[in-house]
């Protein structure tokens, strides 16, 4: 189930994106519980809007962006008032769209980790020529933004 | 290690001309720099070797040993193995003065043949308890391969076991390594059904459960290449095959590259490695150290940001969407 549309998906794919330049946009949460529905309405102002279609929208593949966006499924479901029930089956950051009247509105919800499955946060770090000790403090500083704990030292991946 | 000269092999700290490698010192400072910014620190060990004017990994000329490299003789095995001992050992003692947390020697992926691991075994037997002796962090081995082990080894002597995640393939058949070839095409739901087919086929997933012990996936490549998924860090060599990519600096085709592929893949093997499975973690390569590569993952947003997700780092610090992107600075392809 690679494509979880729900109606004028094809059309939508080629639909610009106006969520941001307009009074119209998508409402709901920005951060999300892993298997917790979450509920998206299309709002104008304060206006509750009944969009055409609702669809989950993916980076293509060869994306070259760089946006994070993940291919995992969402479940949607539309409901009779217009608006959606989204359910993220794994930790990701995913985007959804609305469609209404040729225009397509997105929002993007991420979902992290209830609590981290990740017993030992490693990243690998590598050195296999001449250590340049700036270049390489600067990027173990920016690593440790990461959220890692652990680093692996080695060579020759 | 120069193996030129049968009976006196050694292994040589500082580079010389045939070797590119680092002198010890430098991994001591590259500790100390690591501790300073909060990491626990492993350190894997690694010897090239010189032999008949080819370098290149030690263990790829023992007797045995896949390739076409010249092999060393049977005899002077010993010799080697105690030189790779006196070198591991030194390491060990160095590592402890700068108190690393965990240590990873020796090489266990090899296939040579049984006299060789025998001998490689019986130096393991006798170089582990010397390196405790020095030593007080945590002493890990490996690699395991998914589809079993290249030799027995007795895991009493260690702490923890790391599988090399090398040739797991994330679109095709398990134990098949590029034959048939995987999908480039393929998304997350995808490819994690595939890795849930590995982790199910392969013996090495599950080495760390039948010894009781910890085991920790490394070799994890998500590198932004088209078709990545399947050829894992083969694809300079597999994938330029394939696709026509010559260098890792400087990709012919740019079409060929990727950023949502690693993305995948790095959460498809989370999901099925570590949430569905016993690993301790992914050990994900690499922050480059010695300049700018496109398969740093500190040059790839989208990975980036979904591993801070994962870690649960400073989102505002690595994902581009944020209000205040601060890592941005540094992709070399941004504004």
């Amino acid at each position: 189930m690679r494509l979880v549309s729900l109606g004028l998906s094809l059309l939508a794919a080629h639909l610009p994106l106006w969520g941001q330049t307009t009074s119209v946009a998508i409402s709901g949460p920005t951060r999300g519980v892993q298997a917790q529905p979450m509920t998206f309405r299309l709002m104008n102002g304060s206006q509750q809007l009944k969009p055409d279609s609702w669809r989950q929208l993916y980076n293509p593949d060869r994306y070259l962006g760089n946006e994070y966006v993940s291919s995992f499924d969402l479940q949607l479901q539309a409901n009779g008032d217009g608006s959606l029930t989204a359910t993220a089956p794994y930790p990701e950051r995913y985007k959804i769209a609305a469609v209404q009247g040729g225009q397509q509105y997105a929002a993007a919800v991420v979902v992290p980790p209830t609590t981290s499955p990740v017993k030992m946060k490693v990243l690998s770090f590598l050195l296999n020529s001449q250590l340049d000790k700036v270049h390489a403090a600067s990027q173990i500083a920016l690593a440790s933004h990461i959220g890692a704990d652990w680093a692996y030292v080695g060579d020759s991946f | 290690m120069d193996l030129n000269t049968p009976g006196s092999y050694t292994y040589t700290d500082q580079p010389g001309g045939w070797c590119n490698a680092n002198p010890l010192s430098d991994v001591a400072w590259l500790v100390d720099e690591l501790h300073a910014n909060g990491f626990k620190v492993m350190i894997q060990p690694s010897v090239y070797a010189t032999y008949e004017s080819i370098v290149d990994q030690l263990q790829l000329f023992l007797p045995g040993a896949i390739g076409t490299y010249p092999k060393v003789d049977l005899s002077q095995v010993p010799a080697l193995f105690n030189a790779w001992s006196k070198m591991a050992v030194d390491l060990a003692t160095l590592m402890a003065q700068h108190q690393a947390e965990m240590f990873l020697p020796g090489t266990h992926d090899t296939v040579v043949d049984s006299t060789t691991s025998d001998l490689w075994n019986a130096t393991a037997a006798t170089m582990l308890p010397s390196i405790r002796s020095v030593y007080k962090g945590q002493i890990w081995w490996g690699p395991i391969q998914q589809c079993g082990d290249a030799f027995p080894f007795d895991y009493s002597l260690v702490d923890g076991i790391w599988f090399s995640g090398l040739l797991v393939s994330a679109s095709s058949p398990p134990c098949t390594f590029l034959s048939p070839p995987g999908l480039n095409n393929v998304h997350a739901e995808q490819m994690l059904s595939f890795i849930r087919a590995d982790r199910a086929a392969g013996s090495g997933f599950s080495v760390g459960q039948k010894q009781g012990l910890p085991m920790l996936w490394m070799d994890f490549n998500p590198y932004p290449i088209d078709g990545m998924n399947y050829v894992g860090s083969h694809w300079a060599g597999m994938a330029g095959i394939a696709h026509g990519i010559a260098s890792d600096m400087v990709p012919t085709d740019p079409g060929l590259r990727d950023f949502q592929e690693p993305v995948d893949y790095l959460d498809a093997v989370m999901e099925a490695g570590v949430v569905e499975s016993s690993f301790q973690a992914v050990a994900v390569n690499s922050v480059y150290l010695v300049g700018p590569g496109f398969v740093n993952i500190l040059e790839q947003p989208a990975l980036l940001a979904s591993l801070t997700n994962w870690f649960g780092g400073d989102w505002n610090y690595t994902h581009p969407a944020s209000p205040t992107p601060r890592l941005m600075c540094c992709f070399r392809y941004c504004p």
